[in-house]
């Protein structure tokens, strides 16, 4: 019987050969016991049949609607997070790039401009000491306001008129000047050329003064050199002497 | 109409939209097979959802060479599986549980043969329980139920009819035949 009935089941649930299944019948039909079963499994999955399926509240869809707009969101901030990735090495070296620029425009105009303004500053002075009186020049040499930023324009200034000044009175004022600044080395080395050129004697004098103010060996060569010259004034020489005692007895 | 298995490869692309399209097509199937197995609307919403939460998560695992639908229904039952040994609750073979109707308890005659057939699979092992759900109501074949559960055809088909005798012998029991 058992196995009748699970042939009856297989039939109920479609899994019989033909064959199998006109065995089955035939059975059957000559068994009450065996149509009862088959009733009730016919009944059993008639409830498989109608049974209605249920459906979701929309809360099921509407979460998964926003958890596909999260993943796109999400998927869109890796696709620009990776165009970042590549992006971001470019803007660094662009922005290294701009800072080299920056700096070095900075740069040039913090030094060769610099320069540049200075000389011309200086050409300016010199250009417009040419329209003055000695007097004037003297007044402009003897300057009191200077800084930092303009003394290198000053030495120069003072250097230019030494040299280049027809009055001696100027070349003397710019020698007075420049005393103070004998330690510098252009200053030094400016005033030691103009010794050698200097053909005024109360400014070859005041050069030999303000050599000797400074500590420098050097200077005792063109002091020599103004002893040792035939012709010329004794009391240059004698500065000059005295110059050299000055500086051995140190 | 595309096919189930080229939606899915689309998705496997990455054109998460069209998981829209499956969502739509499975989910009240899906929310039934949990709803039979565990008999709790808002868990049953909840396990479908994360069915297709983990679709997206392992879509890239999806080998169009197989069939959708066992794939999607292995899926849940691996979300059934971790659920319930997540929360180690553990339906006990001959609980009856609460059937509320979804219309304002109105008890009639379908409602009440609706009420006997998930009482008596609820009687049902666990295994036979889900293996005669995915048979029966979610009308699935052997094959595929065979690749869900990853047994053989036969073992499935003998589950199926060990199932419905045991259904056949709760009905004897309680005087439901």
């Amino acid at each position: 019987m058992i196995e009748w009935e699970n042939k009856i089941i297989a039939y109920v649930n479609g899994d019989l050969s033909e064959k199998e299944t006109n065995t089955l019948m035939k059975q059957i039909k000559v068994s009450e016991e065996l149509q009862n079963i088959l009733k009730t499994y016919q009944n059993i999955n008639s409830e498989f049949v109608t049974h209605k399926s249920e459906k979701p509240s929309s809360r099921l869809s509407n979460n998964f609607e926003a958890y596909i707009k999260q993943v796109q969101d999400c998927q869109s901030n890796i696709t620009v997070s990776n165009k970042l990735r590549y992006i971001k090495p470019l803007m660094r070296y662009a922005a290294i790039l701009v800072i080299v620029i920056a700096a070095s425009i900075t740069l040039w105009k913090e030094i060769t401009p610099k320069e540049s303004r200075e000389q011309n500053d200086i050409n300016a002075i010199l250009s417009d000491m040419k329209t003055k009186s000695d007097t004037e020049k003297i007044k402009t040499l003897y300057i009191n306001n200077v800084t930092e930023d303009n003394q290198s324009k000053i030495k120069k200034v003072l250097i230019a008129s030494l040299k280049n000044d027809k009055s001696s009175n100027v070349r003397l004022a710019s020698v007075e000047t420049l005393v103070e600044y004998i330690d510098d080395d252009l200053v030094r080395s400016s005033l030691i050329r103009a010794l050698g050129e200097e053909e005024d004697p109360q400014v070859q004098v005041a050069i030999i003064m303000a050599l000797s103010e400074s500590k420098n060996m050097e200077i005792i060569k063109p002091l020599e050199e103004i002893i040792n010259k035939e012709g010329g004034y004794k009391f240059v020489k004698d500065e000059a002497h005295i110059g050299i005692m000055n500086f051995t007895s140190i | 109409m595309s096919t189930d298995e080229h939606i899915m490869q689309s998705v496997s692309n990455g054109d998460i939209a069209q998981s829209a399209s499956l969502f739509e097509r499975y989910h009240v199937n899906m929310y039934n097979y949990f709803r039979k197995m565990n008999h709790n609307k808002s868990l049953s919403e909840d396990l479908t959802q994360e069915v297709f939460v983990r679709m997206i998560k392992y879509r890239t695992s999806y080998n169009n060479q197989y069939k959708f639908k066992p794939w999607l229904y292995r899926i849940a039952s691996n979300v059934r599986h971790d659920h319930f040994r997540d929360q180690k609750i553990k339906y006990s073979n001959g609980e009856i549980p609460e059937i509320v109707s979804t219309e304002d308890n109105i008890v009639d005659k379908q409602i009440e043969e609706s009420r006997k057939l998930q009482t008596a699979i609820n009687s049902l092992k666990e295994d036979q329980r889900e293996i005669l759900i995915l048979s029966k109501l979610q009308k699935m074949k052997y094959t595929d139920i065979a690749a869900i559960k990853n047994t053989t055809e036969s073992n499935v088909k003998t589950i199926v009819h060990r199932s419905i005798h045991k259904l056949r012998k709760y009905y004897e029991i309680n005087n439901w035949l």
